[in-house]
């Protein structure tokens, strides 16, 4: 059964997610702020992402390190819980490690049975940091 | 109403004593007649309709016109104004783009409201958009009615596309009512009503509303997934240009030209879903037999009785949208519970083999009226019952403990 979706762990991010709110324009040129915003269509559901990147080549965005990450929004439980996670997990590490975060990854970080109609809302947080790295690009 | 009498007759209530089917309002369960009508058909005359000149072609046709007759009898149309397309939706949008298209000059006006399902919404939005013409929105006011529709008439209005019974609110619109002081502003609107939350659950008469054009679908209604049904007034069909071109729906092809069938056989080019249509007709005759006055006494006994209850239970923890008194809804309950996310509600009630949907329900402009992303919806049909309700209230309390 997939009550325990809602183990404690995620109950815990989802009452108080890690990294929530939205990252204020930085003042030193060095610092570079990118962001990302998803919608779900399913539900209405809206997850914005705001990174603060640090590094050499932070100009081109191809690289740099995340020096802070934060999400806003409104979602379901699942959803804030992985976007919790995500960002913790994805805070520190540089911005091209994005790229290769697949949808087993954010599954087994959040640890819990993930059933067909719930993976949209699990995935919508990397979906919104891959939509940086698509900004980037285009 | 004796329930009892009802569950017996769908397999998936009879099978799964433990379900709790809450989702009527996004597609019904069907009885065993349907379903051994499809295999009927598929088993003794599974073969194509029209000019088969043989028994089981005849046969199969003979079966497919007779639900034309059975939907005319039902809405009390009459069976050549009677077009079988795949859904709701598709009605609406051969009405959009074999009608209204060609019709609509710069300035034209379409009047819609703010309660639409996406299928009454979307396809208005996007022909006024491409013709130029203004799209307007009737509001609604804080219980859920329709607050003065005839503001947004005026001498322009080419389209008014309402629907009868909101899919969220359960709002029943007096659309007599509308459509009387709609035709006195301008005679020249088409109306056009979105019966899909009507139909099945209430007594529909085409006549008595007055309305141009009624779109429903077979599958909120008992009947098969893949059949929807346009009534359309004669005299408002023979307007209507041809949606999809091929078989079935011309009387002569040349070269350079073509002669097309006439009404209703004009719209329903290429080979339909024949076994759905057939067996839509024994959807029909259940409701029939069971009589629409019995249903909606049923359901808005039981809607009453759920919005007690709810209230009892959760007083203010919990805010139903819509009418209050149940006259002037339908069987649709949808809710705010905390706020808790409808997509958590769902699947914990879920757990429960309950099941109630979560979203915003094809009705986007509505949530957002309402300042929500999403809302949890319990609808009723003819074989709910308060033991429903009671489990519903439960597996609300489950949210709220796991939640809370």
């Amino acid at each position: 059964m997939s009550v325990n979706i809602y183990k404690e762990i995620i109950l815990e991010h989802w009452k108080n997610p890690h990294n929530y709110g939205r990252i204020p324009r930085p003042a030193r040129p060095s610092l570079k702020l990118v962001q990302g915003r998803v919608l779900n269509p399913s539900c209405g559901d809206e997850i914005e992402m705001t990174v603060l990147l640090s590094g050499s080549r932070i100009n081109k965005f191809d690289s740099g390190e995340i020096k802070e990450i934060k999400f806003q929004g409104r979602g379901c439980v699942i959803s804030r819980a992985s976007a919790s996670l995500l960002t913790d997990y994805i805070k520190g590490k540089d911005l091209k490690k994005i790229a290769n975060l697949k949808k087993e990854f954010i599954i087994k970080l959040l640890g819990v049975p993930i059933s067909i109609s719930r993976l949209k809302c699990a995935l919508l947080p990397l979906e919104a940091l891959k939509q940086i790295i698509n900004d980037k690009k285009s | 109403m004796n329930l009892k009498r009802y569950l017996k007759d769908f397999p998936l209530l009879a099978k799964a004593k433990t379900l709790i089917y809450l989702d009527s309002a996004a597609s019904s369960l069907k009885p065993a007649v349907v379903i051994e009508k499809i295999k009927e058909y598929y088993e003794q005359y599974g073969v194509n309709i029209f000019r088969g000149i043989y028994k089981i072609s005849e046969k199969a046709t003979q079966e497919y016109e007779k639900t034309r007759e059975a939907v005319a009898r039902f809405i009390n149309g009459r069976p050549e104004e009677v077009i079988f397309t795949r859904n709701t939706t598709e009605s609406l949008n051969l009405l959009a783009y074999s009608l209204v298209y060609n019709q609509l000059k710069p300035g034209d006006e379409i009047a819609v409201s703010i309660m639409e399902h996406h299928a009454n919404f979307v396809p208005w939005q996007q022909l006024a958009l491409k013709r130029g013409a203004r799209l307007k929105i009737i509001d609604i006011d804080d219980n859920g009615y329709l607050k003065t529709p005839e503001k947004s008439i005026t001498k322009k209005t080419k389209v008014l596309a309402l629907t009868y019974v909101s899919n969220v609110l359960g709002t029943i619109n007096p659309i007599k009512e509308i459509i009387k002081r709609a035709k006195k502003i301008n005679p020249g609107t088409i109306t056009i009503i979105d019966g899909a939350q009507a139909v099945p659950h209430l007594k529909v008469d085409v006549r008595d509303l007055g309305c141009d054009f009624l779109a429903f679908s077979s599958h909120k209604m008992l009947g098969p997934t893949g059949v929807g049904i346009l009534w359309g007034r004669k005299e408002a069909l023979d307007e209507l240009s041809p949606f999809n071109y091929g078989g079935e729906m011309i009387k002569e092809v040349y070269p350079d030209r073509t002669i097309f069938e006439d009404i209703p056989y004009k719209f329903e080019a290429g080979t339909p879903d024949i076994a759905g249509v057939i067996a839509f007709r024994a959807a029909i005759e259940y409701l029939e037999k069971v009589g629409m006055e019995k249903i909606r006494n049923h359901e808005m006994e039981l809607t009453g009785y759920a919005l007690k209850r709810l209230t009892e239970e959760f007083k203010s923890e919990l805010k139903v949208f819509g009418p209050k008194n149940t006259k002037d809804r339908g069987g649709v309950i949808a809710f705010a519970f905390q706020d808790f996310h409808g997509h958590d509600i769902a699947q914990i009630l879920a757990d429960e083999n309950i099941c109630v949907r979560a979203g915003h329900h094809c009705a986007m402009p509505l949530h957002q009226r309402l300042g929500l992303a999403s809302s949890a919806r319990a609808s009723f049909y003819l074989y709910n019952d308060e033991n429903d309700v009671e489990k519903l209230i439960k597996g609300l309390k489950k949210v709220r403990k796991i939640l809370g």
